[in-house]
């Protein structure tokens, strides 16, 4: 899937100054590595390239025949990783899974796949909070990329983990990738580096917050 | 259970004073109207050459066996060893008394009572200088109840004319049909003694019907009101909390749309979830009733209760429950409708 946006304004209701101020940007099949300051905006430029946020002004495109941001669009085209995970919490992990498949439309052995390549098969019925951290990390990955969505976005994957689990979810995005996704990744991690096709930085076009300079 | 009780509070208060009204009313018989007129001695002859023609006006009027007249002298017979009884005067119009069959026997003096004397076949009595006798009957209801006698003796007018024009208590006792005949009664007999310019006392139970019409009318607002009520009390009880539940599950609401549920999907569940918890409620509510009515053995089916079946209710007071209830369901949802509209990437981190 392409995703386009141009002249994206954004800015969160109460605030005076806008994240995105006329933003424009691209993105095709392929890993897409957004880096940048903490509070620049990198999460939020996922959620509003998912629809998850209205911009103010500006547009979002891609090639879905479902409007950015529809319940189809969301349920068919999008895979979130969000930084807080947010897996449901009374539901297993095996069910966490189904219900995403189940919206898409596509059917429940999609899922033994990808619990497969993440290592969690044999946590599969055991519910979030009886898991580690990157054990969850991994979950909430295996759930956005079970239903093969045409757009992968990831909020801090790797944040807190080691290098075993890096590798992992690194093996799993490049897998999905290789099969068509646009995948958007919003981390700080230099480890994702080496499998992203392209970086947006936004270090080199934002300026960053004064009381940050005055720290360095 | 405390709403229903407190409404059940309101309702039976309403329902008490309605029935004590109603006691009222049958003490005094509903549509009785008892007048009294003092006549002095002056007017007492005046008077008299009219009453025979009143009373035919106001009988023909309202119907010979709805409007009875009797005087009262004002002196009493003697019984037995100077025993003071009142008498009555009765006129050609009271068909009660005159028993005589043809008009050449004369019509008998009675000794009314309730029957809590020994009486023999005939009584003697003296009224004034002249003793008599007297024959005992029954003192009819109208009269006992009317003018608090036990013991009277009643005597033909055409005996008591001379004792008459000294002066005289003209006493109307009318049993009408209809609040309305009530009502034109009194209105009719005020204006015709304010004509005459003749003080009359008239005494019925108009202004306790005119009450308990007022809190029959109240009692319907006041049940609606307390439904109403009810209603709006539970959903504000309920708002609140499906408000605090919003906002304990707001973050799952906004998971389950980031994964595509449409909103209204979740209104909806929401709509149930609350349409199913009044819906227990009224159902409870029947079943509490009923244990609350056959616990209080027959008091609320004196106060005009009634333990009802599942359909048991009035239309109108059903239609008020189910209003209520819907509002209440309707009210409720706007938390969770106003939360659904907050945008998924405000909630979700």
């Amino acid at each position: 899937m392409k995703i386009e946006i141009e002249q994206l304004k954004f800015r969160y209701p109460g605030a005076k100054e806008f994240v995105f101020d006329g933003l424009d940007f691209s993105a095709d099949s392929g890993i897409t590595l957004i880096k940048g300051f903490s509070g620049c905006g990198k999460s939020t430029l996922l959620r509003l390239a998912a629809g998850l946020l209205p911009p103010a002004s500006g547009t979002i495109k891609t090639d879905s025949p479902y409007a950015v941001g529809s319940p189809r669009f969301l349920q068919v085209e999008v895979g979130f990783v969000f930084q807080q995970i947010n897996l449901l919490p009374l539901a297993s992990i095996e069910r966490n899974i189904a219900l995403s498949l189940d919206m898409a439309g596509r059917s429940k052995g999609d899922a033994k796949y990808w619990l497969d390549l993440l290592g969690i098969t044999k946590y599969a019925k055991k519910m979030p909070q009886q898991l580690s951290g990157g054990q969850q990390q991994r979950a909430s990955i295996a759930r956005a990329l079970a239903k093969s969505p045409s757009l992968l976005l990831l909020d801090e994957p790797t944040s807190g983990l080691d290098d075993l689990n890096t590798d992992i979810i690194c093996k799993a995005i490049r897998k999905s990738v290789s099969q068509g996704t646009t995948c958007l990744v919003a981390s700080h991690d230099h480890r994702l580096d080496s499998i992203s096709n392209d970086i947006l930085d936004f270090n080199t076009f934002l300026p960053v917050e004064e009381h940050l300079q005055t720290l360095v | 259970m405390l709403l229903g009780l407190l409404a059940t509070m309101i309702l039976t208060l309403y329902a008490e004073i309605e029935r004590e009204l109603k006691s009222q009313l049958e003490k005094n018989s509903i549509y009785r109207v008892f007048s009294s007129e003092i006549v002095s001695n002056n007017e007492a002859a005046t008077v008299l050459g009219r009453t025979h023609e009143e009373e035919q006006i106001w009988k023909q009027r309202y119907g010979a066996d709805k409007v009875r007249h009797i005087k009262q002298p004002l002196l009493s017979a003697f019984w037995k060893n100077a025993k003071s009884i009142p008498i009555i005067v009765y006129g050609e119009a009271e068909p009660e008394f005159r028993t005589n069959e043809s008009l050449s026997e004369p019509a008998k003096i009675w000794f009314l009572s309730n029957g809590n004397l020994s009486l023999g076949a005939v009584e003697r009595i003296r009224v004034l200088d002249r003793n008599t006798v007297s024959y005992p009957r029954e003192m009819p209801d109208w009269i006992s109840q009317n003018l608090s006698m036990d013991r009277a003796i009643a005597i033909p007018q055409e005996f008591m004319e001379v004792y008459l024009r000294k002066g005289f208590v003209n006493y109307t006792i009318a049993n009408l049909s209809s609040l309305e005949e009530v009502e034109d009664y009194i209105e009719q007999m005020s204006a015709y003694h304010d004509a005459e310019n003749r003080k009359i006392k008239i005494v019925s139970s108009l202004e306790v019907i005119k009450n308990l019409e007022k809190v029959t009318r109240f009692q319907q607002l006041a049940r609606a009101g307390v439904l109403i009520g009810c209603g709006v009390i539970l959903s504000c009880t309920l708002g609140s909390i499906s408000w605090l539940e919003y906002r304990q599950e707001s973050y799952l609401l906004a998971l389950l749309r980031s994964f595509g549920t449409p909103a209204i999907i979740l209104q909806l569940h929401a709509f149930f979830e609350n349409f199913l918890l009044v819906l227990f409620g009224l159902v409870s509510a029947f079943f509490v009733w009923r244990l609350i009515y056959q616990s209080s053995d027959t008091y609320l089916a004196e106060l005009g209760f009634e333990e009802i079946g599942s359909l048991g209710l009035p239309l109108y007071d059903t239609g008020i429950i189910l209003l209520a209830g819907t509002i209440g369901v309707l009210l409720a949802m706007i938390p969770t409708s106003i939360g659904l509209r907050k945008p998924i990437g405000l909630i979700l981190q």
